[in-house]
């Protein structure tokens, strides 16, 4: 109906199915689904791998991974797939952003510092 | 009649640029002179002498031009038993901007064993255990140097980040505002936009 309401969207849609054929082939776009989906399967057996390394010993397991773990599942929420993630881990990493915005180490001046203290005291 | 002198004529001076010739060496010595400026023929290695008075401050000067020198001096200025706590607190900063967070804590405890109320070596230590994920153990020596030293602002900063990621959202307003009590207009704003998110979870 919209197509013979505006032929000209008609055409141009058309010549847009002539150059990427892949993005207007149903069958096409079905494979890629499967693909995606294939790909995301394996992506959350990957992440269940980390949380079972995290679980076997969360001593070695450093608040850097714990931030990288993160940033995966927050991109695949970016794309739509609904993946909770490890809540301990999550946690971590958010525990590590966090402290990551702290103030840096103060050095320890020796004399100087308190030569200056003395002189702000005169 | 009167008689003609000729002037007597001489070639007129150059005027303008005036090279430099070698002049020939004089030996001082000749004059009883000792002569400083005559150069060995050995292989006399220079040495250059460290530019300020003390290890621990040619060491504080190393570190602030971030040269891999600096931990030597610091080094020796423990041998030498110069501002030793101090060289330990730095050396421990030096090994955590490195990544040897357990060398890092090392050096900051042999701090603390010489001066146990250092107030550097606390708050340095705070940040190496927040680093590691141990909050308790951060909290800990941030609430030390806070003790020690409670016109330090940014001890209540880091205090204040720990305690939200301990979900202790009222303490942490509580340090937070005291660091825009102590701290400089100039770093309110984020803090002040922190204690409004604070306040929001808190709710």
């Amino acid at each position: 109906m919209t197509q013979e309401k505006n032929p000209v969207l008609n055409e141009h849609f058309e010549k847009l199915k002539e150059l990427l054929p892949e993005v207007y082939a149903k069958h096409f776009k079905q494979e890629r689904e499967s693909r995606n989906q294939k790909l995301f399967r394996m992506l959350k057996h990957s992440l269940g791998v980390i949380e079972a390394v995290y679980l076997q010993n969360s001593d070695n397991f450093s608040m850097s991974k714990a931030e990288e773990y993160a940033k995966i599942i927050d991109e695949l929420k970016e794309l739509g797939y609904a993946y909770n993630g490890h809540h301990e881990l999550l946690n971590m990493a958010a525990n590590f952003m966090i402290m990551k915005a702290k103030k840096p180490m103060e050095k320890a001046m020796g004399s100087l510092k308190k030569e200056d203290q003395d002189r702000q005291a005169m | 009649m009167g008689k003609v002198v000729q002037f007597p004529m001489s070639p007129p001076a150059k005027l303008g640029h005036r090279k430099v010739r070698k002049r020939r060496k004089l030996n001082l010595e000749d004059f009883g002179q000792l002569n400083l400026f005559n150069q060995s023929d050995d292989n006399t290695r220079v040495v250059s002498l460290p530019m300020s008075d003390s290890f621990f401050e040619e060491a504080l000067r190393l570190d602030e031009k971030h040269s891999p020198d600096a931990e030597k001096y610091y080094l020796l200025a423990i041998e030498n038993d110069e501002s030793v706590e101090d060289a330990f607190c730095n050396l421990g900063i030096l090994k955590s901007s490195q990544g040897d967070l357990t060398k890092a804590i090392d050096y900051l405890t042999n701090c603390l064993k010489k001066n146990p109320r250092h107030f550097e070596a606390h708050y340095n230590l705070g940040n190496v255990y927040s680093d590691l994920g141990n909050l308790e153990l951060a909290k800990v020596h941030y609430e030390l140097s806070t003790e020690i030293e409670p016109e330090y602002p940014n001890s209540f900063y880091n205090l204040g980040l720990v305690l939200i990621s301990l979900k202790k959202y009222q303490q942490a307003i509580q340090q937070i505002n005291k660091f825009v009590e102590l701290a400089p207009s100039s770093e309110h704003q984020i803090a002040n936009e922190l204690i409004k998110t604070l306040n929001a979870i808190a709710r």
